[in-house]
C-alpha cells in the first residue's frame, strides 16, 4: 500500500463509495460532484479521511490542505497537476456498460429533499460496499452541519449496525500486490469497521461526549488483536452503552425527538 | 572453525527513481503517527517493509536496504516485530488519540510487514529550510536499487 493513498480520494468520506480495499473502478466525489476516474491517485485540500476520526490526524489533514491549496478543486497525488472535473452522466454510464447502482443513487444526493432523510434510507445493512457509503454520508452530513444535533438520529442508525459482519462480492474488493482474496475481504471489513467507529467518534467530538469521542479506548482485547469475531461480540455490549449515551444525552438537551419532528400521528391519516 | 555469519533478513522501500524520500528529522512522531501520517506525509522515520510485494504501489523504484552499513554508522532499524509488539503496547496501555492512532497503525503495519528506521542524523545547525535536502543526501547510501 502506498502510504501517500491514506491522503487520496479512496480514504475520503466525500467519495463515500470507496476505500482502500473497497470499491474498483471509478468513484464519485459529493464535495466536488465529479466522476473520480484514478481515486487512488486523486486528491484535494478538502479530504477528510476515512480511515480515523478527523481529530486523531488533524495536523496531516492541514499540512495536506496546505500542499494542495493552490488547486481549486481535485488534483494529482503524485503529480499535483489539477484533475478535470467529470460530470456523472446516467445516460453515459449505460451506454458505456459502467453502470455501478451504489454510484448511481450517490449521484441523486442533492436531487433530495432533506438530505438526513437520504442518508437515513441509505442504511447500509449487511452489504459491505452500502455499509462503508452510509458511514461516509452519515460523517459528511455531520461534518457539513457541524452539530450533534442534526445527526443523533442518523449516528444511533448507525450504531445498531456496528457489530455486523459486513459481506463482499469478490467484484467489490480491490486487489493489493499478491494479497488473496480471504485477506482482501478481512481487510475490507476493518475498512468498514473503522468508516462506521470514525462516525461515532466524530459524532462525540460534536457532541462533547468523550466517552464517545474516545470510543477505542472502551474496546479492548478484541481490537488489540485485531481479533474480529472477539471485537463483534465485545462491540454486542458496548454499543448498547454507548447508544444509551446518545439517547440519555439527547433527553438531557431537550431534543430527543420532538413530536412536531417524528410524524407522529401522521400514519393514521394516510 | 569457519565463523557462520546469521543471515538478516532484507528490507525493501519503492520510492521515486531518482532516490528515496527524506524523513522530516525536524518532525518528532510516535511510531503510530508515523504510520497512519498523522502528523503529515514525512516523519524523522522512514518506513520499510520485509515483504517487496507489500509495497508495490509505493513507487516506481524498488530499493533494499543496506543493513550492514546502516548498522555500522549505528541507525537503527525498528525490525517488524519489534514494531508490532511496540504498537500492541501502545494499544494495551495507551488512551485517547494515542490508542486511537495505534490500532489503525497496528493493521498497516502487519499488512505492509512494516520496520521503520530511526535515523541518529545530528541535524544541529542545519537551517529548516535546508533539512530535507541534508536529509536525503545523507539517508540516500543506505539503500542500493534493486
Amino acid at each position: 500500500m502506498n502510504v501517500d493513498e491514506l491522503y487520496c480520494c479512496r480514504n475520503c468520506i466525500h467519495n463515500a463509495s470507496q476505500s482502500l480495499f473497497i470499491g474498483q473502478g471509478v468513484g464519485l466525489c459529493l464535495k466536488h460532484m465529479s466522476v473520480i476516474r484514478e481515486p487512488s491517485r486523486t486528491t484535494c485540500k478538502y479530504l477528510h479521511r476515512k480511515d480515523l476520526p478527523r481529530f486523531a490526524v488533524d495536523e496531516g489533514l492541514r499540512e495536506h490542505a496546505g500542499e494542495f491549496a493552490r488547486f481549486s478543486a481535485l488534483a494529482d497525488l503524485h503529480d499535483r497537476t489539477p484533475v478535470e472535473r467529470v460530470v456523472y452522466s446516467e445516460r453515459f454510464v449505460w451506454a458505456s456498460g459502467a453502470f455501478d447502482p451504489v454510484i448511481q443513487g450517490l449521484a441523486q444526493y442533492f436531487k433530495a429533499k432533506r438530505s438526513w432523510v437520504f442518508v437515513q434510507v441509505s442504511s447500509g445493512g449487511l452489504d459491505g460496499r452500502r455499509a462503508l457509503t452510509h458511514a461516509g454520508l452519515v460523517r459528511r452530513y455531520m461534518d457539513h452541519c457541524g452539530t450533534w444535533k442534526s445527526s443523533y438520529r442518523l449516528v444511533l442508525g448507525l450504531l445498531q449496525e456496528l457489530d455486523k459482519t459486513p459481506a463482499f462480492d469478490a467484484d467489490s474488493l480491490v486487489p493489493h500486490g499478491d494479497a488473496q482474496e480471504e485477506e482482501l475481504r478481512a481487510q475490507a471489513r476493518w475498512d468498514v469497521f473503522f468508516a462506521k467507529l470514525g462516525a461515532v467518534q466524530e459524532y462525540g467530538f460534536h457532541a462533547g461526549l468523550e466517552e464517545l469521542m474516545w470510543a477505542t479506548d472502551s474496546l479492548n482485547g478484541g481490537l488489540s488483536e485485531l481479533n474480529w469475531d472477539a471485537l463483534m461480540e465485545e462491540l454486542h455490549q458496548v454499543r448498547r452503552t454507548w447508544t444509551e449515551t446518545i439517547l440519555e444525552h439527547a433527553r438531557q438537551q431537550q431534543v430527543f425527538f420532538p413530536a412536531e419532528e417524528t410524524g407522529e400521528g401522521e400514519e393514521m391519516m394516510e | 572453525m569457519v565463523e557462520q555469519r546469521e543471515s538478516v533478513p532484507d528490507y525493501f522501500r519503492r520510492d521515486q527513481e531518482d532516490g528515496i524520500s527524506p524523513p522530516d528529522l525536524s518532525k518528532d512522531c510516535t511510531f503510530a503517527e508515523h504510520i497512519v501520517r498523522a502528523r503529515g506525509k514525512r516523519t524523522r522515520f522512514t518506513s520499510v517493509s520485509l515483504d517487496a510485494n507489500r509495497i508495490r504501489d509505493f513507487g516506481p523504484a524498488l530499493y533494499r536496504v543496506r543493513r550492514p552499513e546502516l548498522a555500522a554508522d549505528q541507525h537503527h532499524l525498528v525490525e517488524h516485530r519489534a514494531l508490532i509488539d511496540a504498537l500492541r503496547a501502545a494499544v494495551k496501555n495507551g488512551e485517547k488519540a494515542a490508542r486511537a492512532q495505534a490500532v489503525q497503525a497496528l493493521r498497516y503495519a502487519m499488512m505492509r510487514v512494516e520496520g521503520v528506521i530511526d535515523w541518529r542524523l545530528d541535524a544541529a545547525g542545519i537551517e529548516r529550510k535546508d533539512l530535507l535536502a541534508w536529509a536525503a543526501k545523507r539517508v540516500r547510501p543506505y539503500f542500493a536499487k534493486v
